[in-house]
């Protein structure tokens, strides 16, 4: 169990720049999920923690040691991949085992290592299979198994649930949670599934284009973000942005942002034709193109039977609305 | 349609046997003239009128034959086990790391292959001289990696771009140095490219025949291929067709052994890396 510290971490490949001045501290024992669209740096940055690649510029600290100029297997960390990256030729038990080995750990602690990931991920069946023979969601397991054996500080996660398919992600989405409580390890986990990450994440880091948005916990991020990016990057729908000469209060902003649950139908408000009916079982979702042409998401289900272009008053509590400057960030 | 059906099959098949026949028609001839003797051999029939084991007996005795063929093998092996032992490590820089000129070196590589072998053959025997290898099996070892190391260098090279590169980063995360990641990861993986890679070179060394003409000169230092070039018969004016045949067939029997032996990897190989999977 180690903290971990990023100081003014910069990359450049060639002459683009990925990440740019990147500064961020990890507590011992913290849950951090790095989000962001592709492109942002998520994965660069992750890589650099991991050593694989090096910064441009910055330091790297893990613990209290700076750890920029070490090698990945120096560092303390294991690293869980998108793709598993398990090796096709060993058995299960040869690649959880792979690690320690060249470690030169004794044959009996090696064994009861391998055995004790095994039972926590209960995979002890599959020991003696190649990787060939597992379904993806026993790969995943066994990939977690092997980045646990060799007990390091830090754990990082590189999309891990993103070739499995939906079920079957929720599922390992609470064990892995689970796992992180059992442990008490720091994590760090890339995604770019926005629900994954509020659910499984202490703190969550926002980038974009390089740089950090936003950092904090899932639930102050989506309700204060900092920036516009931020408000738009979280929630499902969007949040709906609209001029500011649309609500009473403006207080100097160049655009306010309501999310669609915070919107209803009403007798009175905002006026506008509903353009498109979503209906998604335990809530409906409106699109109403308003008078002044914003097409906004409504999250409503008290009309009866909405119809296409029918036509719907919108309203919405002073509280709910989100403003914003010419800069994009939050007033 | 039924009927269609089956002679389309019929056709194929009919076309099989064809080109079956025209491919081991030679070979077959050749067995069936190493069991015939003296003036037999001119008899052009399809089976031998009374086989006899007399020239495989000849060859055997007439010239240190048997240890032709071990030194055949010796230099064949030594070739493949050299070739594959360099080109492996080469591939690995080739395909992996990203350094200045691979470009360059990778065609300079696969330009050394492309030249004639009488066009280096003066250049490699001054070569072989200065190091003092002449009637030396070293000297063909040495001379034969020139068309060996090319193309397994070529084709693992290939393989190797096309690993994946996480599996790599998950060694290098378990604390593997690139030795460990080339050899306990690579290697496995890359076998069915090393079955292919390796038989091919095996059998060009096995059946070399000018640098090994050039560069040895007693009987004893003599591959397979020059041996059987210089049997000769009781006079000059007499070639003896018998003893030749005789033992082709012997040089040509482990080859096909090898090629049987390692059948199911090789097709494995020639295919693999085609389609990513």
């Amino acid at each position: 169990m180690s903290s971990v510290r990023l100081e003014g971490i910069a990359k450049r490949f060639g002459s683009t720049e990925v990440i740019r001045g990147v500064d961020l501290d990890i507590q011992s024992g913290e849950f951090v999920v790095f989000v962001g669209a592709s492109g942002s740096g998520k994965s660069t940055l992750l890589r650099m923690i991991a050593g694989l690649e090096q910064p441009s510029e910055g330091r790297v600290f893990i613990g209290d040691s700076d750890v920029t100029d070490a090698p990945p297997s120096e560092r303390g960390v294991s690293m869980v991949f998108q793709s598993y990256a398990l090796y096709p030729h060993m058995t299960v038990r040869e690649n959880i085992a792979f690690g320690l080995k060249l470690k030169k750990t004794g044959k009996a602690a090696m064994e009861e290592a391998v055995t004790r990931v095994a039972t926590m991920l209960e995979i002890e069946a599959l020991l003696d299979r190649k990787p060939g023979q597992l379904s993806g969601g026993q790969r995943q397991r066994v990939a977690i198994a092997r980045a646990i054996v060799r007990e390091p500080d830090v754990f990082l996660f590189d999309e891990p649930l993103s070739n499995l398919d939906a079920a079957l992600r929720t599922r390992t989405r609470i064990e892995i949670k689970d796992l992180h409580r059992k442990l008490a390890a720091t994590m760090i986990y890339v995604t770019h599934d926005q629900v994954e990450a509020m659910s499984l994440a202490d703190r969550m880091v926002i980038l974009n284009g390089g740089h950090i948005e936003q950092v904090g916990p899932p639930v102050v991020l989506y309700h204060e973000p900092a920036t516009k990016y931020v408000a738009a990057f979280l929630g499902s729908p969007t949040m709906n942005f609209l001029p500011p000469s649309v609500v009473g209060d403006a207080g100097g902003a160049d655009s306010v942002g309501i999310r669609p649950e915070d919107m209803r139908v009403a007798d009175s408000g905002l006026s506008g034709t509903i353009e498109e009916v979503e209906e998604l079982g335990e809530t409906r979702i409106l699109h109403v193109k308003l008078e002044g042409g914003e097409t906004i998401a409504v999250r409503d289900r008290s009309l009866d039977d909405p119809k296409i272009g029918q036509v719907v008053s919108v309203t919405f509590d002073d509280t709910a609305i989100h403003r914003f400057d010419a800069k994009g960030a939050r007033i | 349609m039924k009927g269609k059906a089956a002679l389309k099959t019929g056709g194929l098949v009919a076309l099989w046997i064809v080109v079956a026949l025209f491919l081991l028609f030679p070979f077959y001839y050749a067995v069936v003239s190493s069991f015939r003797e003296g003036s037999a051999i001119f008899e052009a029939s399809l089976w031998p009128a009374n086989p006899t084991f007399a020239n495989y007996e000849a060859v055997m005795t007439d010239q240190p034959f048997a240890t032709n063929i071990l030194n055949s093998l010796i230099v064949a092996v030594s070739v493949v086990a050299l070739s594959l032992g360099l080109a492996t490590f080469a591939s690995y820089a080739f395909g992996r790391a990203k350094f200045k000129g691979r470009r360059l070196l990778l065609y300079t590589i696969l330009g050394v292959s492309m030249f004639p072998q009488v066009a280096v053959l003066s250049g490699l025997f001054e070569i072989v001289r200065l190091f003092g290898l002449y009637n030396n099996l070293l000297s063909l070892v040495f001379s034969y990696m020139i068309f060996t190391l090319p193309f397994t260098v070529w084709v693992l090279t290939s393989f190797m771009r096309d690993l994946p590169v996480e599996i790599e980063e998950a060694a290098i995360m378990d604390g593997a140095s690139s030795w460990t990641i080339v050899t306990k990861v690579f290697l496995p993986l890359l076998a069915p490219a090393l079955v292919t890679t390796g038989l091919l070179a095996f059998i060009a060394a096995w059946n070399e025949f000018l640098f090994a003409l050039s560069f040895t000169l007693t009987n004893e230092q003599r591959t397979v291929p020059v041996a059987i070039a210089l049997i000769t018969g009781a006079s000059q004016y007499e070639l003896p067709w018998g003893n030749i045949m005789a033992a082709s067939v012997i040089v040509t029997v482990p080859l096909i052994v090898l090629v049987l032996f390692f059948q199911k990897k090789l097709v494995a190989g020639l295919t693999a890396g085609a389609v990513k999977g």
